[in-house]
């Protein structure tokens, strides 16, 4: 049996992260893969997110229908600091014997040594490095490759322009950040 | 509530979910499941995880994984979510 665990902010989640997410079920033989939705990130404290409550309702309808793909609301719904390695103990406890795989950005490489009690984490979770372009600084982690240009950033940006963000997310995370008005605020105008 | 993952899952056949309403009550669960199933049948689990205080106890059967829950703690649906395809049976026990 093999999890994979994809932590993300998703605000919101786009067809990048979706098509990297079945890139690495094919690639790795992932029999599950769930996305954990991030509360506010130690490394960001200056970015303020979208409410963990939107953004996991936007995971749950992009991936609705997909069997290989789960969401699960863990780390936005624990109180005080959320940290990767209490997410991974609570999937050891629930599936003991399982292979643990945590699927990390590229860009997050450089600060894995600052993470929460690492090299415990070393050992309990496989990290899998996403990569955007055909070539990735992953250190010794194995790496998906795709590249794939879309960013949640640009996503945000387009929204509080009024510009169209059709084809970068799916139809029904679309219609429901419009439903709820997200992103139209000043502080993402650019 | 009971997960049918013969067909999804190499690592176990069947996920049994229960909840409990207090600690009192998530102890008593676990040890009437552990305590039946030793003296009826002579099983005894390979392992066991958490405790009443976690809210969440795993007793671990090899083909037979057991979850006992606090109501309060939400993992449940979480767990549900990830086998959303399994088969399901609700046992009126």
């Amino acid at each position: 049996m093999k999890i994979g665990l994809y932590g993300g902010t998703f605000d919101p989640i786009h067809h990048g992260h979706l098509i990297l997410a079945r890139q690495t079920v094919e690639q790795l033989g992932l029999d599950r893969l769930v996305f954990i939705p991030a509360a506010q990130s130690p490394f960001k404290t200056g970015q303020a997110l979208t409410p963990g409550q939107h953004r996991f309702e936007m995971v749950k309808l992009a991936i609705e229908g997909e069997t290989h793909f789960a969401a699960d609301d863990v780390e936005i719904e624990r109180t005080g600091p959320s940290y990767s390695i209490d997410t991974v103990d609570i999937y050891r406890q629930a599936f003991p014997g399982a292979d643990l795989f945590w699927l990390i950005g590229e860009d997050h490489v450089p600060s894995l040594p600052k993470w929460h009690r690492i090299d415990e984490l070393k050992n309990r979770v496989r990290f899998v490095v996403l990569s955007r372009a055909d070539w990735a600084d992953a250190g010794p982690y194995p790496v998906i490759p795709r590249r794939i240009d879309i960013s949640a950033t640009e996503i945000r940006n387009r929204v509080a322009n009024d510009l169209p963000i059709t084809y970068l997310v799916p139809e029904r995370v679309l219609r429901y950040l419009q439903a709820v008005k997200l992103y139209r605020g000043e502080e993402h105008r650019s | 509530m009971v997960l049918d993952l013969r067909e999804i899952s190499t690592f176990t056949d069947f996920f049994v979910i229960c909840s409990g309403t207090s600690e009192p009550h998530l102890k008593a669960i676990s040890s009437g499941i552990r305590e039946g199933l030793h003296t009826e049948a002579n099983i005894s689990p390979l392992s066991s995880e958490g405790s009443p205080l976690s809210q969440w106890i795993v007793i671990d059967y090899s083909d037979v994984l057991v979850h006992i829950f606090h109501s309060d703690k939400r993992r449940f649906y979480a767990l549900e979510s990830l086998w959303s395809d399994a088969p399901r049976m609700n046992l009126n026990a």
